[in-house]
């Protein structure tokens, strides 16, 4: 069968950078990036606990029994862990960009395939490819509040780390020997092709290129993550604006002023025994303060001062000193994330508290007005908002 | 031997995610939208960028299209990555979460296009003035 027109014949691409030199570097670089990502990525679902109660998102029976406690310590873990894995999936996209390029050749082959080892790896290519590209672009939508899919974001990006992670598994152990044989022959030492066009930028020109895109993704939204002064150098990050940055606001969570005025309670429960506070009586138990992150999934830090009850004293007052663990319920009537569940070593961390006030004013409806969980280290919307009840198990 | 054990041991991992997504609100959505991401960077992505550098070579042979080329580049490529942003398409969303407008992202763009390519004249100029040969 003839080779169809265009991009199928021999002598349409005409860059003579091409090669397993340049393919193999970029995909080493990628590798190490996307292993941070991915990781990172893991790593966040982990530190949603998704084995206690209320936590899950992807049913137990659907997902992976691999959870541990995830530490109260450092209390910028979280954030770091989201830093990385929001700036450094950024980054990869130029990479990613580079590397098909280098590869573009093959998709248009011809024949198609060449016998059945061919046509598996080229399935899986596919695969890779599809997922990469996906996770990008739901990855950066979600981070930018744009849902202009019918799926929900969590479940399909986790999924979808599971395909990319299965094929970039295959396209490693099939692909790293080549890298290893570009090394050893030393293809970077060899002329360009010559009967191509004349090349009008460098193999190492084409890696720069890619990594001065990523530069500028990162300069574009690093600030969001760092907080402080340079917040506002995240030019193009939806969390430069405020340095307070509120994640969901009392309105949007159908808070109002009746449910958390003068006839605000918050309920304790252990078994049937249930104590109620007000306000008031909050304030009247011994206060803590501390300073601490609050870290977004989607990537942003900011870090304040908070004034409250410390959790290992709640319990206590409930008459669970050593609770194993606690569900924490927002008043909000509906919606997702308006409770979580936290581990025995969540309550009984030192800073961990239900902060009262922060920068010594009371809280703002927005952050969670009368009563919201502050945890070192905790994913940020695990830190519930208008608290209204904590069930402690003894 | 290597390729087909690679294949048996994570394809099926693959397999088991994608039925797996399946059983979950939307899922023929998010078939469509794993296609879709090939067709969209192998189909539509690399030949406009492709025909686009063409253009741009035979208007300017030699390594000088680098000049432009590069922050030509950077500046589509934050406007596609921070196209929600940029263009406000989160923008109801955000709003109603953060209780901030969402303002000024497409003026800095321009701005920030500007400042690349006056960086790329800078050195334009410099690597001119000083003999060196203006490439990468």
């Amino acid at each position: 069968m003839k080779a169809p027109p265009g991009p199928f014949q021999p002598g349409f691409f005409r860059s003579p950078i091409r090669g397993p030199w340049l393919t193999g570097v970029l995909g080493l670089i990628l590798l190490v990036l996307t292993a941070i990502v991915a990781l990172t990525g893991f790593l966040s679902h982990i530190a949603y606990m998704p084995d206690l109660p209320g936590n899950a998102i992807v049913p137990a029976d659907k997902d992976f029994p691999f959870t541990f406690d995830w530490p109260t310590s450092p209390t910028y873990l979280y954030a770091i862990n989201q830093s990385l894995h929001t700036n450094v999936g950024l980054m990869v996209i130029p990479f990613l960009l580079a590397k098909l390029w280098s590869v573009i050749p093959k998709l248009f082959q011809w024949p198609p395939v060449n016998g059945p080892t061919q046509a598996i790896e080229r399935l899986s290519i596919a695969l890779l490819v599809s997922s990469s590209v996906f996770q990008l672009a739901t990855g950066v939508m979600n981070a930018q509040y744009w849902y202009p899919f019918k799926f929900n974001f969590v479940v399909a990006h986790y999924y979808g780390a599971i395909v990319f992670v299965a094929a970039i598994a295959i396209h490693v152990i099939v692909k790293m020997p080549i890298v290893f044989r570009a090394r050893r022959d030393r293809e970077w030492m060899k002329p360009i092709q010559a009967d191509m066009d004349e090349p009008t930028i460098s193999r190492r020109g084409l890696i720069a290129f890619a990594g001065a895109g990523a530069g500028v993704l990162l300069l574009g939204n690093v600030g969001q993550s760092i907080g402080g002064p340079l917040r506002k150098t995240a030019l193009f990050a939806p969390r430069r604006d405020s340095g307070f940055p509120v994640n969901k606001t009392a309105a949007a969570a159908g808070i109002t002023p009746e449910m958390t005025g003068a006839s605000y309670q918050l309920v304790l429960r252990v078994g049937d025994r249930v104590t109620a506070f007000t306000r008031e009586d909050l304030l009247a138990l011994p206060q803590h303060t501390a300073t601490l992150p609050i870290a977004c999934v989607e990537g942003w830090t900011t870090t304040q001062e908070w004034t409250g009850v410390k959790l290992s004293e709640l319990a206590r007052r409930a008459g669970a000193p050593d609770a194993s663990q606690v569900l924490v319920e927002s008043l909000q009537e509906g919606g997702v994330l308006r409770r979580a569940s936290l581990s025995a070593d969540q309550i009984a961390a030192g800073d961990a508290m239900l902060a009262l006030k922060v920068n010594g004013a009371d809280l703002s409806p927005d952050h969670g007005y009368p009563a919201r969980v502050i945890v070192p280290a905790l994913p940020g919307v695990h830190n519930t908002k208008w608290v209204g009840e904590m069930t402690f198990t003894a | 031997m290597r390729v087909w054990l690679a294949h048996l041991i994570f394809l099926p991992l693959a397999a088991w995610a994608l039925i797996t997504v399946l059983d979950f609100r939307a899922a023929s959505n998010v078939v469509l939208w794993l296609v879709a991401a090939v067709i969209v960077h192998d189909l539509i992505i690399w030949p406009l960028y492709s025909v686009a550098d063409r253009a741009g070579r035979l208007a300017l042979p030699g390594p000088r299209i680098n000049y432009i080329r590069v922050p030509a580049a950077l500046s589509l490529l934050l406007l596609v990555v921070f196209w929600s942003t940029i263009r406000g398409k989160g923008a109801g969303t955000y709003t109603r979460v953060s209780g901030l407008e969402w303002d000024g992202y497409g003026t800095r763009w321009l701005l920030v296009t500007a400042a690349l390519f006056a960086i790329s004249a800078v050195v334009y100029g410099v690597r001119s003035r000083t003999g060196r040969q203006p490439a990468l």
